[in-house]
């Protein structure tokens, strides 16, 4: 019964979006964000730390996890590379 | 009246004075009386002539008898023997009788005024033929005491010429004395209070003596009368002058008329053309009638005080002489005339013309136009605006601060954590000059910006704590979309990129102004603004670029989100677009993301407007590494 709750701790499926496409990404609770970062990263083929990840416009850091954003099943992270601007406007 | 009120005209009489006598005085003699005078002196002196014609008659008749007495009487003369020898032709009897019918009574009166010399009426007897015991005294005691230099002349050219001529003679030299009588006349009086009557008297006999002569009569007549009437006055010696006017007295006038109406003309004429250089259009005719108009009204105006100047010279000159009363006649009939400028109103007139348009014109009145008044009202409001705004930015920080900036630029890692946002070395970075921004330290700033907002509503005393020192406004009640709202929101759209639930724990629509950075292509930043306060949807863009896609997400976003959370569309109703033309402007390719961060700063205090500007980066890149580093904004220390 000890180990119960931990069995029965809700794994999440977090859809991952970035640039208008999504994976899905299976966790557990109290799994770090960084390492699903790091997933997200491999799965859309981009070098480790590109990405800024918010979750409803709030950054997520690495160190989190996503019992303490308050994620829930079926919640979007959304996955950003830098934006850079400085003045040159190409559209 | 008007003399007493006004003092001024007394000096001006002097001039006028010697003529107005004399005007005065002649008048009453010479106008009404003159036909009737005439004829009856005509008539006095045929009833003369008849009486000394009878009396020398009986005088010579006499003479034959009477012959002895005056060589008794004859030693006493000095004078030429000649004379004496006439005088002793004459009796004394007939000159005694002649003298009384010759001058009817003011000739009496004249002797008995002039009592101490008895002495003339023997003169006037010289000129009869036959001569008497007191005629012949009164010439011995004539002779010496005669002073006056005409009488004495007389005296020798009577003395001179030869008996039979003598009577001409008189007769000549007593026109030359007549002639002469201005001259007299001008010493008359002087003559006259010397007490030497003799002049007068000797003139008086010379006109007697004209009398029995014959050809001089038609010139002595007037003479005498004048004589008669003047003696009580003893003017006597004015009066020649009078009598006749001068023979180029008509010419005179004449020319002196046309001269002033061609003076009038001309002066008309220069005034007209004056006018008409000045815009003028009528024609000449009516100039004249305006011209008229004019004087009479101002003649109006100043009636008490033309009539104070005029007034007693016309009554005077009114009554008076030939000579004055033409001028009279123009003076007075200027009024109703119809040129009735004188040349001298003209003159003035023109002069006064001249001057107001030739002198200094007068300030045009100034009529601002609505642009006029729009930008006097615009830098008024500028003026006020400067006054209300912070004061311009400095130029660095302080030297603490600078230092803090030296070393977070050379530290390594990350840098400074805020709320969820965290800043390394490289991010930091890419604050030193030249460098584009990219989204963490926006972010960051903009976490900054709504910690400083959240914190103030929460605690708005901590903010008004720090008033005195740096004066801000108090913090709008904002809310600050991270970079990426927007690129979810115009790559998925509000519904896909499940924008809904980034404002579950708030509700847009009770915040002041939602402030959203705005990356266009990952290569410009610009800050956008949807401010619920003043209905704007608001742009900011350092390059002034197209805004028309921000206005239309952002109302995209604020309708779906009012759908999303009150079921109904959103009331659009008093919103604009704006996007002012005041925004500072970058200069360059690099520094649009200070100036949205800038942009995102001002707008969350409810500026409206941007005390920065390019000149203030440097500056202000540095102020941003110090906010980062420090995790917290200049302004709200």
């Amino acid at each position: 019964m000890s180990h119960e709750p931990e069995d029965v701790k809700p794994k999440l499926n977090l859809n991952i979006s970035y640039d208008g496409t999504q994976i899905t990404v299976k966790v557990k609770t109290n799994m770090k964000f960084a390492k699903i970062f790091e997933a997200a990263e491999k799965r859309f083929g981009k070098d480790k730390g590109t990405f800024k990840f918010t979750y409803d416009g709030q950054r997520i850091k690495p160190e989190q996890t996503p019992a303490e954003v308050g994620m829930e099943d079926g919640d979007q992270i959304d996955a950003f590379l830098e934006q850079l601007g400085g003045g040159y406007c190409p559209s | 009246m008007s003399s007493r009120k006004r003092p001024a005209t007394e000096p001006l009489s002097p001039p006028h004075s010697p003529k107005h006598p004399r005007l005065s005085l002649e008048i009453p003699d010479r106008d009404p009386p003159k036909s009737k005078k005439i004829i009856g002196r005509w008539w006095a002196m045929a009833k003369d002539m008849t009486e000394l014609v009878m009396d020398t008659i009986s005088a010579i008749a006499s003479l034959g008898l009477s012959s002895p007495t005056p060589s008794s009487s004859s030693p006493e003369p000095d004078t030429p023997s000649l004379v004496d020898e006439a005088r002793l032709s004459s009796s004394p009897v007939s000159s005694s009788l002649d003298t009384p019918p010759q001058s009817p009574s003011p000739r009496t009166r004249s002797d008995a005024n002039l009592s101490s010399t008895p002495k003339q009426r023997p003169g006037i007897s010289i000129q009869s033929p036959p001569t008497n015991d007191t005629h012949q005294s009164d010439w011995a005691s004539r002779d010496p005491p005669s002073e006056d230099e005409s009488f004495r002349i007389f005296d020798d050219a009577n003395f001179s010429t030869p008996k039979a001529q003598r009577v001409r003679s008189t007769s000549s030299d007593h026109i030359t004395l007549e002639t002469s009588s201005p001259n007299n006349a001008s010493n008359s009086s002087g003559l006259n209070s010397s007490g030497t009557p003799k002049s007068q008297e000797s003139r008086d006999s010379s006109t007697r003596t004209t009398q029995t002569s014959k050809s001089p009569t038609l010139i002595a007549v007037p003479k005498s009368r004048n004589h008669v009437s003047r003696k009580p006055g003893r003017r006597g010696s004015h009066q020649p002058i009078k009598k006749r006017k001068h023979i180029y007295d008509d010419v005179h006038k004449a020319h002196v008329k046309r001269y002033k109406l061609e003076l009038r003309e001309e002066l008309s004429q220069r005034f007209y053309q004056a006018k008409i250089s000045h815009g003028y259009r009528s024609s000449y005719p009516e100039f004249k009638g305006w011209l008229s108009y004019k004087k009479t009204l101002e003649d109006l105006n100043s009636a008490p005080s033309v009539s104070g100047l005029l007034g007693p010279p016309a009554q005077s000159s009114g009554t008076s002489q030939d000579g004055i009363v033409g001028d009279d006649l123009t003076t007075g009939t200027t009024l109703t005339n119809e040129i009735p400028q004188t040349p001298e109103y003209l003159q003035r007139a023109l002069d006064i013309f001249d001057a107001t348009m030739n002198g200094p014109k007068p300030p045009r009145p100034n009529i601002p136009s609505i642009d006029e008044l729009a930008a006097r009202k615009k830098a008024k409001q500028e003026a006020i605006d400067k006054l209300l705004r912070p004061p311009p930015l400095p130029t660095s920080l302080s030297p603490e601060e600078e230092q803090q900036v030296s070393a977070l630029l050379r530290q390594r890692g990350v840098i400074s954590k805020f709320a969820r946002e965290q800043v390394s070395d490289q991010d930091i970075s890419r604050l030193r000059p030249g460098q584009w921004l990219n989204d963490e330290i926006i972010n960051f700033y903009g976490a900054m910006i709504l910690a400083r907002s959240e914190g103030s509503k929460e605690n708005p005393t901590s903010v008004s704590k720090d008033k005195g020192k740096a004066k801000m406004k108090a913090p709008l009640n904002v809310h600050y979309f991270s970079s990426f709202f927007w690129t979810k929101m115009t790559q998925e759209g509000y519904d896909k990129g499940r924008l809904a639930k980034w404002t579950k724990k708030l509700d847009i629509f009770s915040k002041d102004a939602i402030l959203i950075p705005v990356n266009h292509g990952n290569a410009h930043w610009t800050a956008a603004s949807i401010n619920f306060r003043q209905k704007r949807f608001e742009s900011y863009d350092s390059m002034n670029m197209a805004k028309s896609k921000v206005f239309q997400v952002l109302r995209s976003y604020v309708n779906s989100e009012h759908m999303n959370k009150r079921n109904k569309p959103f009331n659009f109703d008093g919103w604009e677009d704006w996007a002012p033309a005041s925004t500072p402007q970058q200069e360059n390719g690099y520094d649009c993301g200070v100036f949205t961060c800038q942009f995102l700063e001002s707008l969350s205090r409810g500026e409206d407007f941007f005390n920065f500007s390019q000149a203030d980066m440097h500056y202000l890149r540095r102020r941003m590494i110090w906010e980062i580093g420090n995790s917290k904004l200049y302004n709200s220390r």
